[in-house]
């Protein structure tokens, strides 16, 4: 199993390299007292995350004494690539990247990961037009789907294993597409150029006022994760993951949690292990993501 | 006429500045819309420009499904373009895929709306862009054509002002005021004309009215009148009879229409009557005359006939018009007046002949016993012997005496009415009369213990009158007066010259007087007024009014005053002619 895991991950990887073969590899900081990179996957809207997420590198900034820069990924590919080759001080990840490094490049050391409602998991929602038809899963066979980066946990890998795990497999689909981000979907089923789309539940809760509904819910997975570079100092490390554990008790969280999500609650510890379940989608939804 | 050329004028100019200011809107709105076509027409090009700039951005972004990247970039270009007020991009089923609305401006003319196609999807745009600078560029301009205009209606005016009333106007208005005044002339004229020829209307109409009425009045006159009246022609063919003609002859209209008046002729009137009566007519005259008139029964009447010829304005006759009025009560009237007269003059005759028989026959005994009775009176052969027949004898003498004053004066009074008493006309000296006859009465008036008093002075002018009569007038009037005069009376007489020149001779009393009924007693012959005085001064009771007669023949004047104890004031007046001498001054009493 983890053979053959990593004989796709690997084969996946370099897909993603083949699509960003000009995507820079910037050194990550040295410097004791130098600035620190926070990368993020452009799961949204350049823009809206470094929007979302500013609140949270000042933060960051302030508890380590260093600056923090927030940067994006032009898409999902760089932002592996850049994280896998130790590139960026802190990344952000999902559950499909961070098992998809660790495969390629080693484990990356875990900071931490997004608590939800006190709830460090999170599902994946498939959504549909508010007066669509559709009722189920395998009402699905035949629409236009639409679905986020193809290395997107929550908006494809996730969503593809519902829909297999429903009997409906992608060439059942009369269309589908990967679209940049969560919004693209939201507002892609929204426009009607798709009968259904996936996106995370917290992107799906953000456009709760749209007119659509979640069609379904994927099982709790773990949340997305923070995680360093392989080569930082483990004090500094330890000095970040402590951070941002003790965000939630900082006199103006709400506004920094409130900013990248309404139902953020903080940050919680993570492990390895807590990725298992993305291991075993990955497995299945892999293969079939890269024959298409 | 000058103040309806300059309200002409002004009329005018004002006309001329509403047409040029309306040639002047109209032009100044086609340029202004056409100008504001142009800039939107240019404005309108610049936003399809940039709708097909957006368009070929969400066309890509659509087709990569990267919504959101177009949304971003229609709202960094928005953000960059302070003229867009309205971009619209909404999906085929409705959805809006971008909406930006400047709040503050949000309606205006430039609006363009397109469509883009991606896939089979189609997009609808909506792009409004701010039209401020378009109506400031507009409100510029209209401002600057409102100037243009203005000035050109200003300048237009007055040269259309100057070269109308300097050349063309006033010498309209000149020839118009002077063919007013012509129309006017002639119009006056018209009128004066026209109201000359209704005053001639009216009157003639008048005329014809009041001749209309005339006729009207003379035909019902003519109709109505009381006289037979019938119309003839110069034939003698009757064409009209009044209705009277029917009442009294006998015969209907119908039946004398066309006859003649022989039809009326009496047998009794001799010819020669009707020749001569013919003969008047047709010469042009009048013929009156009485005629005996035959009815249709036979019976006849008297009628006084009246029968003239009718002419035309040149004197032609051309009928004769016939009045037959019935005589017959006055013709036995006259009948019997005549009787009556005849009776009348016989028995005055008798009268006469009476009172001559009384004069003579009378006066004859009379003066026999008054004269043998005054001479035993007198005791001419010796005295009566006895007292009482003296008594007697004095009784005899002066009932002789009244009985032939009552005698004398029924003589005097029936010669005066019959006219047969004439006066025997000399010089009379009035004051010698007066003393005469106050002398006369002087014993009776100390009988009667009354004042005698003559105030008739003889500077008076002499008189023309009857000596004898006027001294029978004064003595009359004097002895009413005494004996109408109690004990202790007065009696005055004065005369003076009248204002006509005439004499006025008055005898005032202060006697018992009368009212208005003795005042006509006493003009009444044999009329006393007070009994008792009269039984106490017998008298004829024929004085006064003999003496009026007597007066009246002097052709004069007798008048009574009086009123009850106040006495009484007899004036006589002889007329001026009486008067011999004018110029002898008044004699005041």
């Amino acid at each position: 199993m983890r053979v053959r895991l990593r004989a796709v991950l690997t084969a996946a990887l370099c897909a993603l390299l083949m699509v960003a073969p000009f995507a820079q590899v910037r050194a990550a900081s040295t410097d004791a007292a130098g600035p620190l990179t926070l990368g993020f996957m452009p799961y949204l809207n350049a823009e809206h995350l470094i929007e979302k997420y500013t609140p949270l590198a000042r933060y960051l900034s302030e508890a380590l004494d260093r600056p923090v820069h927030i940067t994006v990924a032009r898409d999902y590919a760089e932002h592996i690539h850049l994280t896998g080759e130790d590139a960026l001080d802190i990344s952000f990840l999902g559950g499909s990247p961070y098992v998809v490094i660790g495969e390629q490049y080693g484990l990356k050391p875990l900071l931490v990961r997004f608590e939800f409602d006190g709830m460090p998991t999170f599902r994946s929602v498939i959504v549909v037009e508010r007066d669509s038809p559709y009722q189920e899963l395998s009402d699905l066979a035949g629409t236009r789907m639409a679905f986020g980066s193809t290395n997107s946990t929550l908006s494809t890998q996730v969503p593809v294993y519902m829909l297999m795990q429903a009997g409906v497999r992608l060439e059942d689909l009369a269309d589908r597409s990967h679209l940049r981000n969560h919004e693209n979907v939201i507002l892609g089923v929204q426009f009607g150029d798709f009968d259904a789309g996936a996106v995370a539940e917290e992107v799906f809760v953000e456009n709760r006022d749209k007119p659509i509904r979640a069609l379904a819910y994927s099982k709790p997975l773990s949340t997305h994760v923070f995680v360093t570079r392989a080569t930082m100092d483990p004090a500094l490390r330890d000095k970040i993951a402590q951070a941002l554990l003790t965000l939630r008790d900082h006199p103006d969280s709400t506004e920094i949690l409130g900013a990248i999500s309404t139902t953020l609650t903080g940050f919680a510890p993570v492990s390895d292990s807590d990725y298992d379940p993305h291991r075993d989608i990955l497995t299945v939804v892999l293969p079939v993501l890269k024959d298409q | 006429m000058g103040r309806t050329f300059r309200y002409g004028r002004w009329v005018l100019l004002f006309v001329i500045v509403l047409i040029l200011s309306l040639f002047t809107s109209i032009a100044s709105l086609l340029v202004h819309t056409q100008l504001r076509n142009q800039l939107i027409a240019g404005e309108t090009r610049k936003m399809e420009v940039e709708a097909a700039l957006i368009g070929g951005i969400l066309t890509d972004t659509m087709l990569r499904n990267d919504y959101v990247e177009g949304q971003h970039l229609l709202d960094d270009w928005v953000s960059d373009r302070q003229d867009v007020v309205v971009l619209d991009v909404t999906l085929d089923n409705g959805r809006t895929f971008f909406s930006f609305r400047r709040a503050d401006n949000a309606e205006t003319p430039l609006t363009l709306k397109q469509t883009f196609q991606y896939r089979n999807r189609v997009l609808s745009l909506t792009l409004c862009h701010d039209a401020t600078e378009l109506h400031d560029a507009l409100a510029a301009l209209r401002r600057s054509l409102f100037l243009l205009g203005l000035s050109l209606i200003g300048v237009t005016t007055l040269t259309l002002w100057y070269v109308l009333f300097r050349w063309m106007v006033r010498p309209m208005e000149e020839e118009i005021t002077a063919r007013t005044r012509d129309l006017n002339a002639a119009r006056d004229s018209l009128e004066e004309k026209v109201a000359e020829r209704t005053a001639a209307l009216k009157k003639e109409v008048e005329i014809r009215r009041q001749t209309e009425a005339e006729l009207r009045k003379l035909g019902m006159a003519v109709e109505q009148n009381p006289v037979t009246i019938f119309i003839t022609d110069l034939a003698g063919r009757i064409e009209y009879v009044n209705p009277r003609f029917e009442l009294m002859t006998g015969y209907a209209r119908t039946e004398a229409l066309g006859q003649t008046p022989r039809l009326l002729k009496s047998p009794e009137t001799p010819q020669i009557v009707h020749e001569t009566m013919w003969a008047t007519v047709l010469a042009g005259r009048d013929w009156r005359g009485e005629l005996k008139v035959r009815r249709k029964d036979g019976q006849e009447f008297w009628a006084h006939v009246s029968i003239s010829p009718i002419k035309d304005p040149d004197g032609t006759i051309t009928h004769f018009v016939a009045m037959h009025e019935d005589i017959t009560e006055r013709k036995q009237a006259e009948a019997s007046m005549e009787e009556s007269r005849h009776a009348a003059e016989l028995a005055n005759k008798a009268k006469t002949e009476l009172l001559a028989n009384m004069s003579h026959e009378l006066r004859t005994p009379l003066n026999a016993i008054i004269g043998f009775s005054q001479t035993m009176r007198d005791g001419l052969f010796g005295p009566l012997g006895n007292d009482k027949y003296g008594e007697y004898v004095d009784h005899i003498h002066a009932s002789g005496s009244h009985l032939l004053d009552l005698i004398n004066d029924i003589l005097d009074v029936a010669a005066v009415e019959s006219g047969r008493l004439t006066l025997n006309e000399e010089e009379v000296d009035l004051a010698d009369v007066q003393q005469s006859a106050i002398e006369f009465l002087a014993s009776q008036a100390r009988e009667a213990g009354v004042t005698l008093a003559n105030a008739i002075g003889s500077d008076l002018p002499r008189l023309l009158a009857d000596h004898r009569r006027l001294r029978q007038i004064l003595l009359n009037v004097l002895s009413n007066a005494i004996k109408f005069t109690p004990q202790g009376g007065r009696i005055d007489s004065a005369a003076r010259r009248d204002d006509d020149g005439g004499l006025v001779i008055t005898v005032r009393d202060t006697g018992i007087g009368m009212d208005e009924q003795g005042l006509i007693t006493a003009m009444t012959k044999f009329g006393q007024v007070d009994s008792s005085l009269a039984r106490k001064h017998e008298g004829t009771g024929l004085g006064l009014p003999l003496t009026k007669g007597l007066v009246e023949l002097h052709d004069g004047r007798l008048h009574l005053t009086s009123a009850p104890n106040e006495g009484t004031t007899v004036t006589i007046r002889l007329p001026p002619w009486r008067v011999l001498d004018p110029e002898t001054v008044d004699a005041d009493i």
